[in-house]
């Protein structure tokens, strides 16, 4: 990679200044991505540093057009900084802190959940190996062996890969971590059309098992660019040994959870591909919930100033809804798909649902609870404290 | 006070002479050791948030504000306790250098 230009080779005779003039203009409406009091102090200044930029790109490479559009790299640059500054790890910014630690627990909590569904894979895979249980044969004909082989080998993956980087996040490892997440990304998309190629089922099943990874796949994406924008560099660092312990507990969590489902009538090896799309779309609502907990106990408590995130409040209420509707289609698409196929009717699958929910409900109140035994911590006037450039007129 | 490297590159940059947004971030990438991939500027994101940083901390401040070609040019100097606080930070890695350097002989 080549080094920059210096500011002060630039020669400025070759750059034509009404087509910097256009090219401010696209820098600037990019720009109101940042926090408007952050603007108001830094955004003239920032802006020259980047029309500086282009200033010195095309000084270097002899006269040419000015590009009258952002470059890729100064929107994801802009992009990264609004990050930052939107969910600071900073105390003293107030409510943009708490909006980033509000997004860094719900991800961690949403990264626990799949610690323990990846710990209830890998039982659903001791299981079939061993041959015990019911529902844990390999199928009758090569097509139905090949479906559960690759099947299981996507849900072992996926989870695997939901570990690492769980584990990578709380170990302090951010660029292998970034690696990991675009794998997973790449990955959960690559293979959402799997059950449904290999299946060859009739119109409306294909339709099912089509749209169902698929809705997982976004929701695995979204959860996942959450984790990149939340964490990032000027983020606090995860509290290492509580969240370790936190990753222990998850996994035996799944573990317990294997051991138990039969008892509530479930059939913890009927659903391999089930599960994971409960993990994914499922724990996504719940994040959101607690999320929305969080953020309506900030806004209605009393010593808080409430008019500040009443409206902020109402867009993550909204969010959260889609993404729960987008949960519940799922989870519809999954009771729809085990009605047609040979797995028995809605009454026999209606008791994991709801023994998924419960469990989804326990966590998300569990997060509730201590994400505002967290927020206590803070105290009031560093919490709430207009950022330093909210006083300037 | 510890430094992050961003932060000990852009202190470095202001030690001889004020400069603005771009020209910091010219010298703060020329600044930073060269890898595998061969020096990586440093992204402006990184320098402002950084800077915005330095000026709450106390470490630096605004020297003068000129206009260049229509366009603002905010020129940032070191002030005495970003001068001590980037003297410190370079004492520590000269300690931490002299330290590896013992243990493998070089």
């Amino acid at each position: 990679m080549t080094a920059l230009p210096s500011a002060t080779s630039v020669a400025d005779p070759l750059v034509d200044a009404s087509d910097l003039h256009r090219a401010e203009l696209a820098y600037r409406r990019i720009l109101r991505l940042l926090p408007a009091p952050y603007r108001r102090d830094w955004e003239a200044d920032l802006l020259g540093a980047y029309l500086d930029g282009v200033a010195a790109r095309l000084a270097a490479v002899g006269a040419g057009p000015v590009p009258l559009a952002v470059s890729l790299s100064d929107r994801l640059d802009i992009a990264r900084l609004a990050a930052r500054l939107h969910l600071s790890g900073d105390p003293s910014t107030g409510k943009a802190f708490i909006w980033g630690e509000a997004l860094r627990r719900m991800v961690l909590v949403a990264l626990l959940a799949q610690v323990g569904f990846a710990a209830l894979a890998l039982c659903q895979l001791a299981a079939r190996i061993a041959g015990e249980g019911p529902g844990t044969g390999w199928g009758e004909s090569r097509g139905e062996i090949l479906l559960t082989v690759g099947s299981l080998t996507i849900t072992v993956l996926t989870s695997l890969l939901w570990v690492s980087i769980t584990w990578l996040l709380i170990t302090h490892r951010r660029a292998p971590m970034r690696v990991a997440c675009l794998a997973q990304v790449a990955w959960v998309f690559a293979t959402s059309g799997f059950n449904a190629s290999a299946a060859g089922l009739d119109r409306q099943a294909l339709v099912v098992q089509a749209l169902e990874p698929t809705v997982s796949a976004v929701a695995a994406a979204l959860l996942l660019a959450a984790l990149v924008l939340a964490f990032h560099p000027d983020a606090p660092p995860v509290n290492r040994r509580a969240w370790l312990t936190r990753f222990a507990a998850s996994a035996v969590a799944g573990v317990v959870v294997f051991a138990a489902a039969p008892s509530a009538g479930a059939d913890p090896n009927s659903t391999a591909i089930g599960w994971q799309a409960f993990a994914t779309t499922r724990c996504a609502a719940l994040a959101c919930l607690a999320g929305v907990c969080t953020l309506g106990w900030l806004a209605t408590s009393k010593r808080r100033r409430r008019g500040h995130l009443q409206r902020r409040v109402m867009l993550a209420l909204l969010l959260a809804l889609v993404w729960s509707a987008a949960g519940v289609f799922a989870a519809a698409l999954s009771l729809a798909q085990l009605a047609i196929g040979e797995h028995g009717g809605p009454a026999t699958t209606l008791a994991p649902e709801a023994f998924s929910t419960a469990i989804a409900i326990v966590m998300a109140t569990a997060f509730a609870l201590h994400a505002r035994h967290l927020l206590h911590r803070y105290p009031d006037q560093a919490s709430m404290t207009p950022h330093p450039a909210e006083e300037t007129p | 006070m510890a430094l992050n490297e961003p932060s000990f590159y852009i202190l470095a940059a202001l030690a001889q002479q004020p400069l603005h947004g771009y020209g910091i971030l010219t010298q703060a990438s020329q600044l930073r050791p060269t890898d595998q991939y061969g020096q990586r500027p440093m992204k402006i994101s990184t320098v402002y948030a950084a800077l915005e940083r330095l000026a709450a901390e106390g470490l630096i401040e605004i020297d003068s504000e000129q206009i260049h070609q229509g366009r603002l040019r905010r020129y940032y100097r070191l002030t005495r306790a970003g001068n001590l606080a980037l003297q410190e930070q370079t004492r520590r890695y000269a300690a931490l250098t002299q330290a590896g350097q013992r243990r493998l002989a070089l």
